[in-house]
């Protein structure tokens, strides 16, 4: 911190001399967004009054005090008593360790935000490069919107007149200087703005959502970039991508908890980053989801077609690798300072739906990935990419997180902390890469996405934006979930789990399952009556399904085979809930009969073994989950698998 | 602190909240007046966007229902004026309500139609509802002119009608600076009901239309019982502003001294309302959209 206040005072920035722009005791808060309110309304004219009255009762006091309410709810407070003083001839780039501080700094710097507290100083011209807002008038060309944005950041005529003429210079903005502004793709605009920007005569340049240059305009932007010390401009940048300004910024301005972490050049500053988890972040994502998966909620940009493509590549990217019921996460709330977990929420993945990676929430969030892993592991990496608009992604390295929760087994436990902001849909990514001890890597793929529901304790409602529907199947289920215990009552023998191996969604695992040799010691049932075995305390949730009749000869074994998440039995099972066994009479009274659901859908694997004589019959539960069952029945005291059938 | 050489600033007081400090939004406003003009435009040029008559709707607009009631309420003996030729007083009468009319309607849509330039330049949502007057300024002014015109037609008509050319002329800019305070203060609230729900754009002309019938415009004051002559007076804030102006250009009536300052009292505690209301709901607005 020491560092930082060095930084502020501006000693230790010697190369540049002056200040540009003077960030002191800067709060910024907003509310959370509308879809995390709660409803006080059915009608949503009427939500939105009674909405309007309760945020406008609640702000002052929010606004000045980082703990009040808001509305039911915390304020997000981005940035708090923020100072920074950003030096002249220097490109900045502004990062938030997870969080979306970064770009609220540099639009409250661009003019675009009003801070809620403090003061911010300018020292010269500021002209914001925002392709969002460059064009106002929608009827009007690109080329008339420059110019009057131009000369109402009060530049001079013949300024504006110089620069239009040399963007016209430029072949491919010439050909979209007249086109109505409607008519032109964000990124053509931002081009302009950039142009612009690199024209006129500004004293500091605010690019709150640094996107790459086109081709015909990445040669001037680069000698723009590298004239800018030498001509005292100073640029503030800042990205959802953390790649896209690294290798512009000569310095860093990093944010913590709204407050300056550091700022210095670029490459000292950095060392406040965690160096891996961002190199394996950002080569992930460099050819990975573009992020731009925003959605731009101005009806009139979506019905003049004036839609970022990107996103429907994000969601279909999305869906090729998704595997669902195969990830959980369960997520922490910040509350008064204090983390408290809250619930364990699901998104129930039907099999025609082709966007798992629905993420509704606005807080911050303790995100906990329990994966199985297949053998014993050296290092394990997990990388969590926050998909989203206005925020950085979050990165973590986690080896040292790895805490299995079962010693007879390796299992990861990730965690996460982050922040999502704005009310944007958001989708996370999660990659784990796991390095054996001889140093070979393996699970190297993206392995699952995440989906993460908002719990039911913050009151909030799910929400769709009309862009997703149609994409996702709005089955947000929201339970109270308890802590396993395994309390007895379990069925005889064991219960094995294992990894689902490569499959698609729902679908049985055509690989052969790694098991990992994690056996739960189970009591056997009292008694050849009926048995039960209650996994989860808590509610029942399973449904009951037509059953189904085979015949157990005598003298054989019966081994059930069910396919259960891999992370799901690790940390709490919350899908099996009840299975029952019992004596049930065949078609031609033999007593081994077998009355199986056949509707049993679970993913991952269990194994329960009978005993002939003991093991009458079964009647599981269905679970929300598609999967499959099967069973083997083999002759006693044959350990090889016999006749097999498989449903 | 202080640093030296800054050209301009945005300052927020530290740890106290946007909203509780009137001065400092007041102090923005005014500073961010040098962009009145550009979002004066920016509104009026929106509105006219896509028409095929263009500027020429503000003349048919205010020309169309004033010559219409002229036409038809002339021949109503209740509403004559001692003095003054009907379609005069008519026109009046309705350069000061076009005003109010034009004002409320348009400055309704003003924070709306604004969105896509506060996303630009992040102005105070004040400017907008002090932008939203030039259309029913440009209207009151085409009226204004169109009065004058008539005036001379009706001279060289041989129509006998009172002198304009008097002292009290000069008092009839502060009328209309009065209603224009009036119509801002009123235009903050609407314009912001206008965003939050629709229901709006029902209930604004609605209740415009019951104030046109419940001010004297179309009729003298006169023509009212003089209780109810009262009563407007003194609740409705327009009342004095319609007989001042008409005072103020033709000199018939009476100055209603009293009733103009209850007036005039109102207009500005509406307004002074109107600022701390849209400083208020400003930071609100954009969780709202």
């Amino acid at each position: 911190m020491a560092r930082a206040a060095e930084h502020m005072s501006g000693s230790r920035l010697s190369e540049p001399s002056s200040v540009a722009v003077s960030f002191i005791g800067v709060g910024y808060c907003r509310a959370p967004a509308k879809h995390l309110r709660p409803r006080g309304a059915s009608n949503e004219a009427l939500n939105r009054l009674l909405e309007f009255s309760a945020l406008f009762r609640a702000m002052p006091k929010a606004a000045s005090d980082p703990g009040a309410p808001y509305n039911k709810g915390q304020a997000i407070h981005y940035l708090r008593a923020f100072s920074a003083n950003f030096p002249t001839g220097a490109v900045i780039g502004v990062a938030d360790k997870g969080e979306a501080a970064g770009v609220a700094v540099v639009r409250i710097a661009a003019g675009l935000e009003a801070p809620t507290a403090g003061e911010v100083r300018y020292n010269g011209r500021v002209f914001p490069v925002d392709a969002a807002g460059l064009a106002p008038f929608q009827f009007r060309t690109v080329a008339e919107n420059l110019g009057m944005l131009a000369k109402a950041l009060r530049f001079s005529d013949r300024d504006i007149s110089d620069a239009l003429l040399q963007i016209r210079s430029v072949r491919e903005l010439d050909a979209i200087a007249d086109l109505p502004a409607y008519r032109v793709p964000k990124q053509a605009l931002f081009d302009m703005a950039l142009a612009a920007a690199c024209l006129l005569p500004a004293d500091i340049v605010a690019i709150p959502d640094m996107r790459s240059p086109s081709p015909c305009l990445a040669t001037r932007w680069e000698r723009f970039v590298q004239q800018a010390p030498s001509r005292g401009i100073c640029i503030l940048l800042a990205a959802r991508k953390l790649s896209v300004i690294l290798p512009w910024a000569t310095h860093l301005a990093l944010i913590e908890n709204g407050n300056l972490l550091d700022l210095g050049p670029a490459d000292i500053a950095a060392e406040h980053l965690d160096i891996l988890g961002a190199a394996a972040g950002i080569a992930d994502r460099d050819d990975g989801i573009d992020d731009d998966g925003s959605l731009d909620e101005d009806p009139d940009e979506e019905a003049n077609g004036n839609r970022d493509p990107n996103y429907a590549d994000a969601a279909s990217t999305c869906a090729e690798v998704r595997e669902p019921g195969s990830l959980r996460i369960s997520q922490s709330i910040t509350e008064g300072g204090q983390f408290r977990l809250s619930a364990r929420d699901r998104l129930d993945v039907a099999e025609n739906q082709r966007q798992p990676t629905l993420v509704v929430a606005e807080h911050d969030f303790e995100a906990r990935f329990e994966l199985d892993l297949p053998e014993d592991t050296s290092s394990v990496r997990p990388c969590l990419e926050i998909l989203a608009k206005e925020t950085l992604p979050t990165i973590l390295a986690c080896g040292p997180e790895l805490r299995p929760p079962f010693p007879e087994r390796p299992c990861l436990t990730a965690i996460v902390p982050g922040k999502l902001l704005s009310p944007a849909t958001w989708a996370l990514r999660l990659t784990v890469s796991c390095r054996r001890d001889d140093g070979s890597e393996y699970l190297q793929t993206p392995l699952k996405h995440a989906v993460l529901v908002v719990p039911e304790t913050s009151g909030v409602r799910p929400f769709l934006p009309l862009k997703w529907r149609g994409l996702v199947t709005p089955q947000l289920e929201i339970r109270e979930i308890e802590t396993f215990e395994p309390t007895g009552g379990l069925p005889p023998a064991s219960i094995r789990i294992s990894t689902p191996g490569e499959s698609g969604p729902g679908a049985f695992p055509s690989s052969q399952p790694i098991d990992i040799d994690s056996v739960w010691p189970v009591p056997r049932y009292p008694s050849p009556g009926e048995i039960s075995m209650d996994i989860m305390r808590g509610k029942y949730i399973l449904t009951r399904t037509p059953a189904q009749h085979i015949e157990l000869p005598g003298g054989h074994v019966l081994s059930m085979h069910a396919r259960i998440p891999a992370g799901l039995l690790a940390g709490g099972g919350y899908l099996l809930r009840l299975v029952q066994a019992r004596p049930h009479a065949g078609p031609r009274d033999d007593p081994f009969s077998l009355l199986i659901g056949a509707e049993f859908r679970i993913d991952g694997e269990m194994v329960v073994s009978g005993e002939p004589g003991t093991a009458a019959g079964f009647r599981p539960g269905a679970a929300p989950l598609h999967a499959d069952i099967e069973w083997h029945i083999r002759p006693a005291g044959n350990e090889t698998e016999g006749a097999r059938d498989e449903k | 602190m202080t640093v030296a050489g800054f050209t301009h600033r945005f300052t927020t007081r530290p740890n106290k909240a946007l909203s509780r400090d009137v001065g400092d939004y007041v102090a923005r406003v005014v500073a961010s007046l040098p962009q009145l003009p550009l979002v004066a435009r920016y509104l009026v040029q929106r509105i006219f966007d896509r028409t095929v008559l263009g500027f020429w709707w503000i003349a048919l607009r205010a020309l169309t229902p004033v010559a219409a009631m002229a036409l038809i309420f002339m021949h109503v003996t209740e509403f004559g004026t001692p003095g003054l030729f009907y379609p005069v007083f008519l026109l009046a009468g309705m350069t000061v309500w076009i005003v109010v009319d034009i004002g409320i309607s348009y400055g309704m849509r003003s924070l709306f139609a604004g969105r896509r330039l506060q996303r630009m330049m992040r102005l105070p949502a004040f400017l907008f509802s002090l932008a939203s007057l030039s259309m029913p300024l440009i209207h009151g002014a085409v009226m204004l002119s169109v009065l004058v015109f008539a005036v001379i037609v009706c001279g060289i008509a041989g129509v006998d009608l009172p002198s304009m050319m008097r002292w009290q002329l000069a008092l009839f800019p502060v009328l209309i600076a009065l209603v224009a305070m009036l119509v801002t203060g009123l235009t903050v609230f609407v314009s912001i009901a206008f965003i939050l729900t629709r229901d709006t754009r029902f209930v604004v002309p609605m209740l415009t239309q019951v104030w046109f019938f419940g001010t004297p415009v179309l009729y003298p004051l006169s023509a009212l019982p003089p209780g109810w002559q009262t009563l407007s007076l003194y609740l409705n804030p327009l009342t004095p502003i319609m007989e001042a102006s008409r005072y103020a250009l033709f000199g018939i009536g009476q100055w209603p001294a009293v009733p103009l300052l209850v007036s005039a009292f109102f207009i500005g505690v509406v307004f002074l309302c109107g600022i701390w209301f849209m400083m208020r709901s400003e930071w609100v607005l954009p969780d709202m959209s």
